[in-house]
């Protein structure tokens, strides 16, 4: 296995939804190449952060202008005449 | 039935619609900066999916939760305005993928950076790092990094809200996660230097 097909397997190899035999390959591989075994932490941690510093951010400030915008959207989606 | 957003359409009491945006507002709004990456077009999309809603109430059934139909029409009104919109000059994600020689090895590795992820999340400006360089992602690439590893959709699901293919997913979402980690290599590495 050569540098290019380990990338290209690898978000199967992280969900382990690769066969036994890719994964065997990829595991030969990773044994015997350094810049592989930094790309791969690189990239599971680019993964980790997304999930676990982005997706768990608080939810968005909404200021008060802003609010009172979208309540009168609503308002007047519900009464279209008005 | 319904709830939430039918019962308030019901009163029409402005307060209780007030209370209702000031409710779900954030959760969606934070969803369509990330999709579109800018705040502008972030707050109209909010807009247009409050009105989708209020107009689609009677489909509504109740059979998941409110704040997960909503989620579901604010996604689809942020992709239609970023469909809508004129393209904006972006980086080719090409420029941000992994090169390789012709026998197939990486043509100049850099080293990994230094802190751990977890040492990462410790950092608060890691954070702000992550959102700036996840609107440096072309559009259609950051859409469905967004959808797939920070909103938690499957690939099915993000398929069906591209109205693509899943294996078209799984490409696409393989070049963004490639290319918001070369991003966040340039960066820790120079903030290492």
């Amino acid at each position: 296995m050569i540098c290019r097909e380990f990338i290209a397997m690898i978000d199967e190899y992280l969900a382990v939804s690769s066969t036994a035999d890719d994964r065997a390959e990829c595991e030969a591989h990773l044994a015997t190449c350094p810049y592989c075994r930094d790309y791969l932490k690189t990239y599971r941690d680019t993964i980790g952060l997304l999930k676990d510093a982005i997706a768990k951010t608080p939810d968005a400030d909404v200021n008060p202008e802003v609010a009172e915008a979208l309540a009168k959207a609503v308002m007047k989606a519900r009464n279209p005449d008005s | 039935m319904g709830t939430g957003l039918a019962n308030v359409l019901a009163i029409g009491d402005e307060q209780a619609v007030s209370r209702f945006v000031a409710e779900h507002a954030p959760r969606l709004l934070q969803v369509a900066r990330r999709l579109l990456a800018c705040e502008e077009d972030a707050r109209d999309a909010v807009q247009d999916a409050f009105t989708a809603a209020v107009r689609s109430i009677d489909s509504f059934d109740g059979q998941s939760q409110l704040s997960t139909w909503l989620h579901r029409i604010v996604v689809n009104a942020a992709l239609m305005r970023l469909r809508a919109r004129q393209r904006r000059p972006e980086v080719s994600i090409e420029s941000l993928l992994p090169e390789f020689y012709d026998d197939g090895h990486r043509v100049e590795p850099r080293r990994a950076w230094a802190a751990t992820a977890s040492e990462l999340l410790e950092r608060r400006e890691t954070r702000q790092l992550l959102e700036r360089l996840l609107a440096e992602i072309p559009d259609e690439d950051r859409t469905v990094l967004v959808l797939r590893d920070i909103e938690g959709l499957d690939t099915r699901q993000t398929a069906e809200h591209l109205a693509t293919s899943e294996g078209a997913v799984k490409t696409r979402l393989h070049r963004a996660r490639a290319a918001m980690r070369t991003l966040l290599e340039q960066a820790m590495l120079e903030a290492d230097a």
